[in-house]
């Protein structure tokens, strides 16, 4: 039974940043930002060059300057080029998956995908572990989440905050702010908790609660709604990052991570490039409503500027960066000028906190069909983010039904990546 | 005494000798006949390959080491450890001085008969299952599903091209063209040292297994029990022999006739 | 050569020999593959996976033998098994971890495994043995399976078969039960599976009495042998509010409120024959349908008191709805499997199906009913020929000789107890918060439902009349689907309370503000940006109105407010009793079907 007094007490804003901070972990690295290239990236095309391979494999794309020894990247990728020397390349990431859906879900949660379940991505996981602790929502998806970063069998309270607007156009996420003045937003908390309190018809409701706290939390904080606004950036700074929008949600990202948030990620579309590859990557291609003005280019100066930008604010490392998709794409080009699906071969990019600087992690074989020198899996690529997050992989979780699940099953971390 | 057969892994014949290898010796066949069987000595022979009077065979035990033997009529000459898997294929060297094997280790093994040394070629990235030699080109094929070209040591080009394991190889008599056999269930006939795809027969419904080429016809072997006899030139199957049903693994063209072996343990002699 | 030592010569050769003796020693399917499956070695993590391991493929959970058979005896020209010395097989050292095995020691060299697949090799490894091979299924019950073959004969193979547990917190795969609660214990042998259900009572026996129809004395019986006594029924504004959120999409008014008289039959008869009512549920039944066009969900809408099975023959058969919304084959194989009979055949498009009988054949068959369809300028075409390929052979229908291949698969479709089933188990979920098989379009042998006996019941009477409404109708006249709220279990003890969906939000939203609640797709899914949405937007803050307590409490939450709760809203100004309403809109109650 609610009484009056325990609402006017019962108010809380949100927590300050300091006690974000203090929330207790073992890891130095607090944030991660993905940047995921939703499609299936060409290996080929970008990090793992071959260019003595015959035409029909090498493609048009040549080598440009790199400042890691043996790695041969794009001639369309100069800034991050120059910048590898601060990041791991892991080249071997092996899958058998070649379905796009099945794929992201191999990548993103480190499980195959099977009709008996539905595992929740590692943001969803990091979201559980880190806990809600401060104003911002912990894991944050721009514009939207890519399909199977979600919460699975975690439920809806770990499903990613999808900011739901396009960062390089007006945007504007909506609802964070309140349409009445504090005074009333706290008696409308108050009058709610009471409503809530006497309804004996519903039982517990964890997600709802969830949702109710992190959403008073961002309504009460100028400064996590400060996060979200572009116009308050720097203009010049702002045209570092591209205008395209993996540049402004790397933007973004960074605003967020530097206001507390601890996940977010970048969902970048558009590299699927079955056909006209060399236009969509480096030209201009036009698809309808789509123009596809170089992914490459880009990608280029939106990582750059973001790696730059988290360095010279000091967040790098306390910063996981990884760049991937859900696969590589066939070597032999095919017949319309693009290049398929092609899991058993593809990179992924790390920099930042816990992550070596300078490092390259095995190699593929001439025509960059398979990993010649070790092969790693989706499992390990996470169980080494989660070993930089701090997060214990082998922790077990417990479905609705009470299943018992670890976070990882199988996996091994890449020792060598570690710093 | 054995209640079944034992299933054929290699046929070679040396102008007067039909061998044939078995699981536990290879049988000697002269005018229809066993005259003799050689190294009953229970061990696994994968190939076989003849030069002169010498006949070559190649096994060893699968995932610990390969073995070749020389035997010359039942006289055992040498024997070679070598690798570590099995060994599937032996071949001669044209000049007879060496031996060259395809390993389940996936390297190619090349050794010198007058020493007994052996060296290694590698390069593939899974087992190796088929070796061809013409003049001074070495070609082998391989679970990477790919086929290397090799001049001496070096691996002079790469064919990557079929969508399954290469198991079979084999020269036109001319030495111009090769013959490739695959689980794709293909045979593909290429220019070997330009590395260029001249003709893709397809019609198969299992893998190849083994290849010949005699002066009219590529004659493949496949999984699906059939032999094909295929007119290279417009790649048309002009004949396809029913087999029993069952993995026909070699096959060894004998003067005008055609042998092939079955897993069932079945040699034929093909009309 | 002469023509009689030719002759010799072949018969000496083996030409035209006799297949291999039949001997009653030990085969492959009936001996060697169950081993294999009972010791993990062709599980899905395993050499079952779609690319297998290190080279070597077996068929996932052995359903497929002779490629098995293939696998082992005859590839890499049998390097795997050593006839002549059967110890040094490769198929016995590597799993005892004599060689390095990735896979670890899964059998030691006295297990029952090990000696078996020895004599087997030492009998020539062969495939049959005069055994009989030809499985037909496999009963199950506790401590003993036996195999069923074509000819009659049985087998008792209790030794040989793999078991799992569907939960193992409630009972182990030998089929004790650690907990109470209920499960499955799936038991697999030589492609079939079977099912064991395993279970212990959370208390003794109870009487259930509540009860107004067959579903009832279905969900009672297990109650009762569980000892799980039901919730009560809820309270009227409950039940006035919990049926026109599921009939009809949106809350009732306080009029309709005040109108009800108690009869809750009566209700729902009213509730069914409301326009509304069809708008909502072939709204919801689009979904299933994959409508997204106006015209398609017009016509579902205009078909929905139709008998079902007629509306399906008439989809796949006559209508351009359906091929104008999906053009492949092979996905439109996949909506039959899954939109209309509750199968996934989906992973059969790269491999065969990992939990059930579904080959990649069966997927191309499926799919080729629509093969020679064309849509063209809005229009659906038949050819006059072309087929689908599989490995570059043609793949021709499974049956039907009509000219339109469609009018075979819709009548093979509708006549299939699938399809009674899984309808049945669809609109069952929607109601009642959960399928009786779960997930809704993956019903299989290997997982069975809750109450078999309830979906079979049911699956028979709407094959009676095909009526989905009739069906609904059925469900809600339940003394099960009237209890009060829970936490909501398999046993249907208490009600499970579900968010609103976003469109009932809405709709429930505008008619408690006697607004207009613009749609946002933000309001889709339980979600963060919802929550924010209801708290924030200037939309809602807009339809805010001052009215009295009692007329609130009518409005939102469909009943009057307690003593207790208007002792305590004592305010009475217009910002107060806006947020009063905006505190209601925004509370679990009124967000949730309960």
């Amino acid at each position: 039974m609610c009484t009056r007094r325990e609402f006017l007490v019962g108010s809380v804003f949100g927590l300050t940043l300091a006690d974000a901070l203090a929330w207790g972990r073992e890891s130095r690295t607090k944030s991660c930002i993905l940047v995921w290239l939703n499609g299936g990236p060409s290996h080929l095309d970008m990090f793992d060059l071959k260019p003595e391979a015959p035409a029909e494999i090498r493609g048009e794309f040549r080598p440009g300057k790199s400042s890691l020894d043996g790695v041969r990247v794009c001639e369309h990728l100069p800034r991050l080029g120059g910048l590898l020397d601060r990041c791991t390349l892991i080249r071997s990431v092996t899958s058998p998956e070649g379905n796009h859906d099945r794929a992201s879900h191999y990548m993103l949660t480190g499980y195959r995908p099977t009709p008996a379940l539905v595992y929740p991505s590692f943001s969803s996981v990091a979201a559980k572990e880190f806990g809600v602790g401060q104003a911002l929502p912990n894991v944050i998806a721009v514009p939207t989440a890519p399909t199977y970063a979600g919460a699975g069998y975690l439920t809806a309270a770990f499903e990613p905050f999808s900011v739901n607007s396009d960062p390089s156009r007006e945007f504007k996420v909506k609802d964070l702010e309140s349409p009445v003045p504090e005074n009333r937003l706290e008696r409308r908390r108050a009058m709610l908790k009471a409503v809530d309190c006497f309804c004996t018809s519903v039982g517990e409701y964890p997600a709802r609660d969830t949702f109710l706290e992190q959403a008073f939390g961002l309504v009460t904080s100028k400064e996590a709604r400060a996060a979200f606004d572009l116009t308050q950036e720097d203009p010049k700074a702002r045209g570092r990052y591209g205008p395209s929008r993996v540049g402004q949600g790397c933007l973004l990202a960074r605003r967020l991570v530097e206001a507390g948030a601890r996940f977010v990620t970048v969902n970048d579309d558009g590299w699927d490039t079955h056909d006209n590859s060399w236009k969509r990557l480096a030209g201009t291609f036009n698809q309808g409503k789509q123009i596809y003005a170089g992914k490459l280019p880009d990608l280029d100066l939106a990582v750059s500027a973001l790696l730059e930008d988290l360095e010279a604010r000091g967040l790098l490392e306390s910063t996981l960066v990884i760049v991937m998709g859900e696969f590589g794409r066939t070597p032999k080009l095919n017949a319309i000028g693009g290049r398929d699906h092609w899991p058993r071969a593809s990179s992924v990019l790390m920099a930042g906190g816990g992550i070596k600087r300078g490092w390259v992690v095995g190699e593929t074989d001439a025509y960059g069909e398979l990993p010649a020198v070790r092969p790693v899996g989706p499992e390990d690529v996470l169980r080494t983010v989660y070993h930089v997050l701090g997060i214990d992989a082998d922790k077990e979780y417990r479905t609705t039904t009470g299943r018992p699940v670890k976070v990882l099953d199988k996996g091994q971390v890449i020792r060598e990546a570690l710093a | 005494m054995i209640a079944f057969l034992l299933s054929i892994t290699a046929i070679a014949w040396d102008g007067e000798r039909l061998y044939v290898a078995r699981p536990g010796g290879i049988d000697v066949y002269r005018d229809g006949r066993v005259v003799e069987t050689l190294g009953v000595d229970k061990r696994v022979v994968m190939g076989l390959a003849v030069r002169g009077g010498r006949l070559a065979e190649c096994g060893g035990r699968a995932g610990e080491k390969g073995e070749v033997r020389i035997w010359e009529g039942r006289t055992l000459l040498r024997s070679v450890e070598a690798h570590t898997d099995v060994i599937y294929r032996v071949a001669w060297s044209t000049d007879g001085k060496s031996l060259f094997t395809a390993g389940g280790d996936k390297r190619i093994g090349v050794i010198d008969l007058e020493s007994g040394s052996v060296d290694y070629l590698e390069g593939h990235t899974g087992a190796v299952l088929a070796l061809a030699v013409h003049g001074d080109l070495l070609v082998s094929g391989g679970a990477d599903r790919t086929i290397r070209v090799w001049k001496g040591r070096s691996l002079v080009r790469t064919i990557n091209n079929h969508w399954d394991s290469v198991h079979a190889l084999a020269f036109s008599p001319d030495g111009k063209y090769l013959a490739s056999g695959s689980g794709d269930k293909t045979v593909r006939i290429w220019q070997p040292e330009i590395g260029r795809l001249v003709r893709i027969v397809r019609g198969h419904d299992g893998a190849v297994l083994d290849l010949a080429w005699t002066a009219r016809h590529v004659v493949s072997a496949s999984s699906d029990g059939k032999v094909r006899l295929i007119a290279p030139d417009d790649v048309t199957i002009e004949r396809e022999v029913e087999g029993a049903g069952d993995w026909v693994n070699a096959l060894c063209p004998a003067g005008d006739r055609l042998f092939s072996g079955d897993a069932s343990g079945r040699l034929r002699e093909l009309p | 050569m002469g023509q009689v030592k030719r002759a010799l010569f072949l018969v000496l050769l083996g030409v035209g020999a006799a297949p291999q003796e039949e001997r009653v020693g030990l085969d492959f399917p009936n001996d060697v593959l169950p081993h294999l499956t009972r010791l993990g070695c062709n599980a899905g993590s395993c050499h079952g996976s779609a690319t297998g391991q290190k080279g070597f493929k077996l068929s996932l959970l052995g359903y497929d033998a002779a490629w098995d058979y293939a696998a082992i005896t005859r590839e890499l020209r049998g390097r795997r098994v050593d006839l002549a010395e059967p110890e040094k097989s490769l198929l016995l050292r590597k799993p005892s971890r004599q060689l390095p095995h990735t896979g670890g020691k899964v059998m030691t060299e006295d297990s029952d495994a090990y000696r078996t697949i020895v004599e087997w090799l030492r009998q020539g490894a062969p495939f049959r043995s005069g055994k009989p091979v030809g499985l037909a299924r496999i009963t199950a019950e506790p401590g003993k399976v036996t195999a069923h073959y074509t000819d009659g004969s049985t087998r008792d193979v209790t030794r040989l078969a793999l078991m799992t547990s569907n939960d193992d917190a409630i009972a182990d795969p030998d089929g004790t039960v650690k907990a109470p609660g209920e499960t499955s214990i799936m038991v697999r042998y030589g492609g079939q599976v079977a099912a064991i259900v395993a279970g212990r009572p959370f208390g003794p026996r109870v009487e259930v009495t509540a009860r107004n129809n067959l579903i009832d004395d279905f969900l009672n019986d297990k109650l009762s042998r569980y000892g799980l006594a039901p919730a009560d029924a809820c309270d009227d504004a409950t039940f006035v509010r919990r049926a026109t959120l599921d009939a009809l999409g949106t809350i009732p008014t306080p009029d309709e409120l005040r109108r009800f008289n108690g009869h809750r039959d009566r209700l729902v008869d009213a509730l069914l024959a409301r326009p509304e009512f069809m708008d909502h549920w072939s709204s919801l039944w689009s979904q299933v349908l994959q409508a997204k066009s106006e015209v398609y969900q017009a016509w579902i809408r205009d078909g929905f008191r139709q008998p079902y099975d007629r509306t399906v023959r008439s989809l796949l058969s006559r209508e351009k709805h359906l091929y104008l919304t999906i053009g492949d084959p092979k996905q439109l194989a996949e909506f039959v499997g899954q939109s209309l009979l509750g199968a996934r055949w989906m992973c059969a498009q790269c491999h065969n199906h990992p939990f059930e009988r579904f080959t990649q054949v069966n997927y191309y068959e499926m799919a080729s009913f629509f093969a020679r369809v064309r849509v063209r300028e809005g229009r659906v075409e038949l050819e006059q020929r072309g087929e689908l390929e599989l490995h570059g052979k043609p793949v021709l229908p499974p049956f039907g000789e009509s000219r339109d291949r469609r009018e075979d698969l819709a009548r093979w479709v509708t006549d299939n107890d699938s399809f009674a089933r899984a309808t049945v188990n669809r609109v069952w979920k929607i109601l009642m918060g959960r399928g009786l098989v779960e997930p809704v379009d993956d019903m299989r042998a290997s997982n069975p439902a809750t109450h078999p006996e309830l979906l079979d019941a049911l699956a028979r009477d709407f094959r009676n009349h095909y009526s989905i409404p009739q069906l609904i109708g059925t469900i809600m006249k339940s003394a099960a689907y009237a209890r009060k709220c829970g936490k909501g279990d398999a046993f249907y003890a208490t009600r499970i309370a579900k968010p609103l969906d976003g469109e009932v939000l809405i709709r429930a939203v505008s008619r408690a503000t006697r607004g207009t609640l613009p749609a946002d797709k933000v309001l889709a899914g339980e979600t963060l940006a919802r929550t924010l949405h209801l708290m924030n937007s200037p939309a809602i803050d807009v339809l805010l109105v001052p009215d009295t307590v009692e007329n609130l409490y009518l409005r939102t939450l469909s009943r009057l407010p307690t003593e207790a709760e208007r002792a305590f809203w004592t305010g009475t100004d217009e910002e107060y009793l806006k947020d009063l309403f905006w505190a209601l809109l925004n509370s679990k109650e009124f967000g949730t079907n309960h």
